[in-house]
């Protein structure tokens, strides 16, 4: 390299205004390792408070608990409590989510499933009061709409973003 | 996400944050920098391979990381400045056996790090036997020792 200087004996590529402007900027590199720290820890990038979310239909008979922040090829869950429900109950979901993200495990399993056009029906049988789970694994990045009903009642539409 | 794409991500974020980190970070001066890398390494691994374990993929990976870094290397041989803001350059901390106790505190290095490097490649006993101390882009101390008869000002009976 031709940008070779002598200080003092020896010849080296020192540079002293180039070496201070470096400095400067891992100072504030080391304050955004903090900042993203700490973020982390609120849930910025999943996995905490800022991530969850607990949204309610109007009427009150839908309540679902979910992370609107997840990653790419991690599990996230839906938690969704009926607290009027009985007998039987079908859970609608939209299916472009089911494309987006692979069902891992629906929690009690579901009697049946019914596919309609653009959505999937999943019938349980509940008391009231009861909660059924669904763990994805998103296979997709990006911003994701989510709409999750009962069916033959309010349905609920659910951002969630996919951290890659 | 493919292959390619995913080997030149973790290249440039981990580029960004080691010169964030300061050249000393993995330097391996302790036993825990040679642990330290061990670990970042297997907790990249398992986002760059991404649950697909084909040959196809590890090969494809390598192309990328190796590709990338060729890519860089002669981006760097055509500007001088990109090299200078990927690889860092080097610093004086010992000039004509005086210490710049400024440069040695933002690169957080001790007399005690120039000593271990004159040590190791010397047997250097005292810091007065050093004429130049360097920290070089790859973090490594290097060492021009004072010539054996060369006058010293402070010890002069000595």
């Amino acid at each position: 390299m031709s940008d070779l200087k002598r200080v003092s004996e020896i010849e080296i590529n020192q540079d002293l205004d180039f070496q201070r402007v470096e400095w400067r900027i891992q100072r504030i590199g080391w304050v955004f390792i903090v900042i993203i720290a700490l973020a982390s820890i609120a849930g910025a990038f999943g996995g905490g408070p800022l991530a969850h979310q607990t949204r309610s239909t109007s009427s009150g008979d839908l309540v679902i608990e979910y992370d609107r922040i997840a990653r790419h090829a991690a599990i996230t869950r839906f938690d969704l409590h009926t607290p009027r429900a009985q007998g039987e109950v079908g859970v609608v979901f939209s299916t472009d989510y089911l494309h987006q993200a692979e069902l891992r495990t629906v929690m009690p399993e579901p009697d049946r499933t019914e596919s309609g056009a653009g959505n999937t029906t999943f019938y349980f049988n509940l008391e009231p009061n009861a909660t059924v789970s669904f763990v994805f694994e998103p296979d997709d990045i990006g911003l994701r709409t989510i709409q999750i009903g009962l069916r033959g009642g309010s349905a609920l539409r659910l951002k969630q973003f996919v951290l890659p | 996400m493919d292959a390619i794409t995913r080997a030149v991500i973790v290249y440039l974020l981990l580029l960004l944050i080691f010169r964030i980190a300061g050249k000393r970070t993995l330097a391996q001066i302790t036993t825990f920098d040679l642990v330290l890398t061990l670990i970042i390494s297997e907790a990249v691994q398992q986002a760059m391979v991404d649950a697909d374990n084909s040959m196809t993929n590890a090969f494809l990976l390598v192309i990328g990381l190796v590709g990338f870094d060729i890519l860089i290397s002669l981006v760097k041989e055509r500007s001088p400045w990109l090299d200078r803001l990927i690889e860092g350059t080097p610093l004086v901390l010992i000039e004509k056996g005086k210490q710049h106790p400024k440069y040695m505190q933002r690169e957080r290095i001790a007399e005690n790090d120039i000593l271990h490097a004159a040590r190791a490649r010397f047997g250097t006993r005292t810091l007065e036997e050093i004429r130049y101390a360097v920290l070089e882009q790859d973090g490594e101390i290097t060492i021009v020792l004072k010539k054996k008869d060369e006058p010293d000002p402070e010890n002069s009976s000595y």
